[in-house]
C-alpha cells in the first residue's frame, strides 16, 4: 500500500520537474528587479520610500529630470523653465504629446492639481516641501503655467525631479478625492491602480509579491523596448544575492558593501555586469556637543585623528567606498580639496587631548576636572559595516586614553527615541543629500530640533558665520559664487570637526550583461531615471 | 455542563481584553512612534510632524486612543494601517491565505514524519537506528530555523538551480503555456517547488520535537499494566502497539500540537523573511519595524484568539483519543 503510493508521488514528481524544463523555453521572462520590501503605496502624493521611486519612475513622469551626469534635463516640459530676474517667478511650458495611460491628455491643470492635492487640508501627505513654498501657481494656457515662489531658492528645483513631484491626473483623483470627503487617502484605489504618464503601464500588484508592468506603446518618447517589467519582492540582501544567483530575478540594485566580492565572483560564471559608482550617502559618526566632553573641539580632533578611515575602508569595505572629509562628496562641483584632512595619527591625538588638559588616570583613562573620558557609540543593530566601525573606533581610541562603550538599538528605536531626543554621545548612521550642496537642516543653528522643532541638526552645531553661509548659498543663482560659499562652509565644518565623516558609499548594481543603456544615478531619481531608453539583447 | 462552557467563554474573553491592554501599553511605551520615520527625513517639517500626527489620530491620549480602538473593534473594524492606508483587515487578508498554506502544509508534513518516526524509534529503543534518530532530532530542534533555511538555499536554488530561492509562485508563471492535460499537474508543480524548501525548514524542528515526544510517551505506555496485559493475552506486538499503546501515548503530542495552533495564523517570521514568503510573520515584523500600531493590534489580537481556541479543541480532540478524559470545563 505504502510503497504504490511513494511510486504514484514519484512519478507526479518526475513528471513535474520534466514539465519545468521544458516551461524554462517556452515562456518567455520579462525583466525582473528584486526589491528588498513591497512598497506601501504607488500614489506619488504619498510616496516616501526610494524603492517606491524605482517603480513610480516607470509609471509617471515628472516636469524635469536629474540625469546620469546630474544635469538638469526637461521630462515633461518642452524646455528648462525661465527663471525670472529676482529668481521668485518660474515659467513652465510642457510639451503637447503627452498621454495619461487611459488616452487622456496631460495639461498644466493637472499639474496644478497635483500642487492641490498636495496641499488638501485632508490629504495625509508626509511632506508639503516642495509646494509650500509657492506662493502663486497661475495656469496661462493648456500648456503654460507659471509658479511665483514665496521666497528665493536657488535649491528649489532640483525637487521638481523626484518622485513625490510627479504628476497625477485630475480627472481620475478629483473623483476619488470627492467621493473620499476632500480627500485622497494613501490606501485610495488609485494606490493601488495607478495611471500615469510614464513609459510602463501599472498592470498588477500582488501584496509582498511582486509588481508587474507593461510598456505604454503610446509614451511620448516612443514605445519601450522592454515590453514587461516585474518588481520582485525578494527580502534581504542574501535572499536578493541568492535570488539572483539562482536566476530569479534580473538586477539586483543597492547590493551590500560586502557582496562586492562574490557579485564579481558570479561575474565569472554568468552573463552579468556589475556596477560600482559613487553615491551622495555617506556615514558619520555624530559627537553630541550637549555634552560637556565633545564641547571641546580638541577631543573631537583627535577621535578623528585617532580614527584609522583609509584602513576601515580598505579592510572592513574591500574598498567600496570612499573618504569623507566634509559632507560633500568629492565628486560635486561644490567639493573643497583643501578642507583639513585628519589622516590616521594617534601620536598627535594623544598629544591633542594632553593639551586639552585631559590627562591619564590610574586605569590609564583620561580625567578633566574630575570627569573621565567615557562615552557610548550607538548604531542601529544589523549593520555588519556600522558594528564594525564602532569595534575599530572603540580599540583605537581607547589606545589613546579614553573609555568607549558600545551600545546598538533596533532601527526604530534608534532614530525614533536615541536620535530624535538626542540621547547619545556618539551616534553612527548616514545622511543621502540631494546633488545640491545645500544642507541647511543639518548645520544650521535654527535647525537643532531639540531647541527649534524642527531640522536635522542632532549634533547641536551652532556657528554663526555657517549660518550665514547657508543663508546665502540659498539666494545664490551664480555657480561661481555659490562654489566659495560652500568651500568656506566646509573649511568650517572640518577645522570644528563636530563629526567624523566616514566614507561616501559606493552603491552596487548587478544586471544582465546584455542590458542597454543602463545608466546609473546616484541622485534621487535612482536607476530606473531612464528606463524607456533600457533595452535587453540576449 | 452548559455552565462550565459559559464560565469558560467569559474567561476567554476576558483574558482577550487583558491581552489587548497589555499589548496596547506595550507597544505605547516602547521607544519610537509611527512617526520616527520621518525624524532623518530633511523633507518634514515639525509642522508636518505634528499634522500627520493628528492625520494619525495619535494626538489624543493613550487611554482614549484605546477606548476608540476597542469600540471599532468589536464592531469588527481593526483600524487603518500607518503603513499603507488600507484596513488591517485587508492586509491580514492579503497575507493569510500564503500563511495557512505553508503552515498547513508542513504541518502535514511534520505529522506524517514524526509519527512513524516515533514509534519505530521506540519499538526499537537504544538500537541503532534510535540512537540515529535521536542525534538528528537533537540536531533538528537545535539547529536555528535561519541557518537551516540559508543552507537548503545555497544546496537547492544557488548551488543546483532546482528549486526557487523564495516567493510562493513565479510572477510570470502561466498555466496556459502547457497543453490542457498536464496543465493541473504543472500547477501543482508550481505551487509545490516553491514549498518545499521553506516547509523543509519549517518542519525539521517540528519533526524532530513531536517525535522525541512521541517516542518517549509511547515508551511510558508499553510500561503500563494495561498493555502487559494485552500482550498475555497474545496479541502480537504490532496490534498491543498500534490498537491500545498508541492512542494513549498520543495524547500529550495533541496537546503540543494544539499549542502550536495559533501559528498557522501568525506565521513563521524567521522563515517567512529568508523565504521571502508573502505571509503574516513578514507583515508583522515589517509593523513592528514601522511601528504600525494598527497592524501590531489586530495581528496580537487575532493570534490570541487563536491560542485560545487551540487550546480548547486540543482538549476537544483530548476527549476524543482518550475516554478517561470526560470534558469538565
Amino acid at each position: 500500500m505504502l510503497k504504490k503510493y511513494l511510486k504514484v508521488i514519484l512519478l507526479v514528481f518526475l513528471a513535474s520537474t520534466i514539465l519545468v524544463s521544458c516551461q524554462r523555453q517556452e515562456v518567455s521572462k520579462p525583466l525582473v528587479w528584486g526589491i528588498p520590501y513591497d512598497v506601501e503605496t504607488l500614489n506619488p502624493l504619498f510616496t516616501e520610500m526610494a524603492v517606491e521611486t524605482d517603480i513610480l519612475n516607470c509609471i509617471f513622469s515628472t516636469l524635469i529630470k536629474v540625469n546620469d551626469k546630474q544635469e538638469f534635463v526637461p521630462d515633461l516640459l518642452a524646455e528648462m523653465p525661465q527663471i525670472s530676474e529676482d529668481g521668485l517667478e518660474y515659467s513652465f511650458t510642457l510639451r503637447q504629446d503627452v498621454k495619461f495611460h487611459d488616452g487622456q491628455e496631460l495639461t498644466a491643470e493637472d499639474v496644478k492639481y497635483t500642487y492641490e492635492m498636495k496641499m488638501a487640508e485632508n490629504n495625509a501627505v508626509p511632506d508639503r516641501y516642495i509646494w509650500e513654498r509657492i506662493d502663486t501657481f497661475r495656469v496661462t494656457d493648456k500648456y503654460n503655467f507659471k509658479i511665483k515662489l514665496k521666497s528665493k531658492d536657488v535649491t528649489w528645483l532640483e525637487n521638481l525631479a523626484y518622485a513625490n513631484a510627479m504628476i497625477v491626473p485630475k480627472h481620475i483623483l478629483e473623483e476619488e478625492f470627492n467621493a473620499g470627503g476632500n480627500a485622497v487617502s494613501k490606501g485610495g484605489d488609485f494606490s493601488r491602480n495607478p495611471v500615469g504618464s510614464g513609459p510602463y503601464k501599472f498592470v498588477e500588484w500582488k501584496t509582498n509579491e511582486y509588481i508587474k508592468l507593461e510598456a505604454y506603446d503610446d509614451y511620448y518618447r516612443g514605445a519601450p523596448a522592454i515590453k514587461e517589467i516585474i518588481f520582485k519582492v525578494a527580502g534581504d540582501s542574501n535572499s536578493l544575492l541568492a535570488q539572483f544567483a539562482g536566476g530569479e530575478i534580473d538586477i539586483y540594485d543597492r547590493a551590500e558593501a560586502n557582496q562586492y566580492g562574490e557579485l564579481l565572483q558570479l561575474k565569472e560564471e554568468k552573463d552579468i555586469e556589475v556596477y560600482k559608482y559613487p553615491s551622495y550617502v555617506y556615514l558619520h559618526a555624530d559627537f553630541n556637543l550637549r555634552n560637556p566632553i565633545f564641547q571641546d573641539k580638541k577631543v573631537r580632533q583627535a577621535l578623528n585623528y585617532a580614527f584609522p578611515k583609509d584602513s576601515f575602508i580598505e579592510n572592513v569595505l574591500g574598498g567600496v567606498g570612499i573618504a569623507a572629509h566634509t559632507y560633500i562628496p568629492p565628486w560635486s562641483w561644490a567639493y573643497n580639496p583643501d578642507v583639513k584632512k585628519y589622516d590616521y595619527n594617534p601620536d598627535l591625538a594623544s598629544e591633542l587631548l594632553d593639551e586639552a588638559g585631559w590627562l591619564r588616570g590610574e586605569d590609564g583613562v583620561r580625567v578633566k576636572d574630575g570627569v573621565r573620558l567615557e562615552f557610548t557609540i550607538n548604531t542601529n543593530t544589523g549593520d555588519s559595516i556600522r558594528e564594525k566601525f564602532e569595534v575599530i573606533a572603540k580599540q583605537e581610541w581607547e589606545k589613546i586614553g579614553t573609555k568607549v562603550n558600545i551600545q546598538n538599538y533596533e532601527p526604530g528605536t534608534l532614530v525614533g527615541d536615541i536620535l530624535q531626543n538626542v540621547k547619545f554621545d556618539i551616534i553612527v548612521f548616514a545622511w543621502k543629500s540631494g546633488f545640491d550642496p545645500n544642507a541647511e537642516n543639518l548645520w544650521h543653528s535654527q535647525q537643532r530640533p531639540d531647541l527649534f522643532g524642527t531640522g536635522q541638526n542632532y549634533i547641536g552645531f551652532a556657528d554663526q558665520r555657517v549660518d550665514e553661509l547657508l543663508e546665502a548659498g540659498l539666494q545664490e543663482q551664480a555657480r561661481e559664487k555659490r562654489i566659495s560659499i560652500y568651500r568656506e562652509i566646509q573649511q568650517i565644518l572640518s577645522e570644528e570637526a563636530p563629526c567624523i565623516f566616514v566614507y561616501f558609499y559606493n552603491d552596487l548594481t548587478a544586471v544582465p550583461s546584455g542590458l542597454k543603456n543602463f545608466k546609473p544615478n546616484p541622485t534621487q531619481a535612482n536607476n530606473t531615471w531612464n528606463i524607456w531608453e533600457w533595452e535587453l539583447e540576449s | 455542563m452548559k455552565k462550565k462552557w459559559l464560565i469558560r467563554l467569559v474567561f476567554s474573553v476576558l483574558t482577550l481584553l487583558i491581552v489587548s491592554i497589555l499589548s496596547f501599553m506595550i507597544i505605547e511605551f516602547a521607544p519610537g512612534s509611527p512617526i520616527s520615520r520621518y525624524a532623518d527625513n530633511p523633507k518634514i517639517t515639525s509642522a508636518d510632524r505634528e499634522r500627520i500626527i493628528r492625520h494619525l489620530g495619535l494626538d489624543k491620549p493613550t487611554s482614549v486612543r484605546y477606548f476608540i480602538w476597542l469600540k471599532n473593534v468589536l464592531r469588527g473594524d481593526f483600524g487603518l494601517s500607518y503603513m499603507t492606508g488600507r484596513p488591517v483587515l485587508t492586509e491580514i487578508l492579503a497575507r493569510l491565505p500564503a500563511t495557512l498554506k505553508l503552515m498547513l502544509f508542513s504541518f502535514f508534513i511534520s505529522v506524517a514524519f514524526a509519527i512513524p518516526i516515533g514509534i519505530y524509534a521506540a519499538m526499537r529503543r537504544n538500537s541503532l537506528p534510535d540512537v540515529l534518530i535521536s542525534f538528528i532530532s537533537y540536531l533538528g530542534i537545535s539547529l536555528p530555523s535561519f541557518w537551516l533555511g540559508l543552507l537548503l538555499i545555497y544546496i537547492f536554488a544557488v548551488k543546483l538551480q532546482l528549486l526557487p530561492a523564495g516567493g510562493q509562485l513565479t510572477p510570470w508563471f502561466d498555466s496556459s503555456a502547457f497543453p490542457l492535460p498536464v496543465r493541473p499537474a504543472a500547477v501543482f508543480w508550481e505551487h509545490l517547488r516553491h514549498l518545499l524548501l521553506p516547509a523543509a525548514t519549517l518542519s525539521f524542528g517540528n519533526i524532530a520535537r513531536w517525535c522525541q515526544y512521541l517516542r518517549s510517551s509511547l515508551l511510558e505506555t508499553i510500561n503500563e499494566n494495561y498493555i502487559r496485559t494485552a500482550r498475555a493475552k497474545g496479541l502480537n506486538s504490532r496490534t498491543v502497539v498500534y490498537k491500545h499503546a498508541l492512542r494513549n501515548a498520543i495524547t500529550p503530542l495533541i496537546t503540543v500540537i494544539g499549542l502550536n495552533m495559533p501559528a498557522f495564523f501568525a506565521g513563521a517570521v524567521i522563515t517567512e523573511q529568508i523565504f521571502s514568503w508573502p505571509g503574516m510573520g513578514q507583515l508583522f515584523i515589517t509593523a513592528v519595524f514601522a511601528r504600525d500600531y494598527q497592524v501590531i493590534m489586530g495581528i496580537t489580537i487575532i493570534t490570541a484568539a487563536m491560542v485560545l481556541l487551540g487550546n480548547f479543541l486540543s482538549d476537544i480532540l483530548y476527549a476524543v483519543f482518550d475516554p478517561r478524559v470526560e470534558y469538565r470545563g
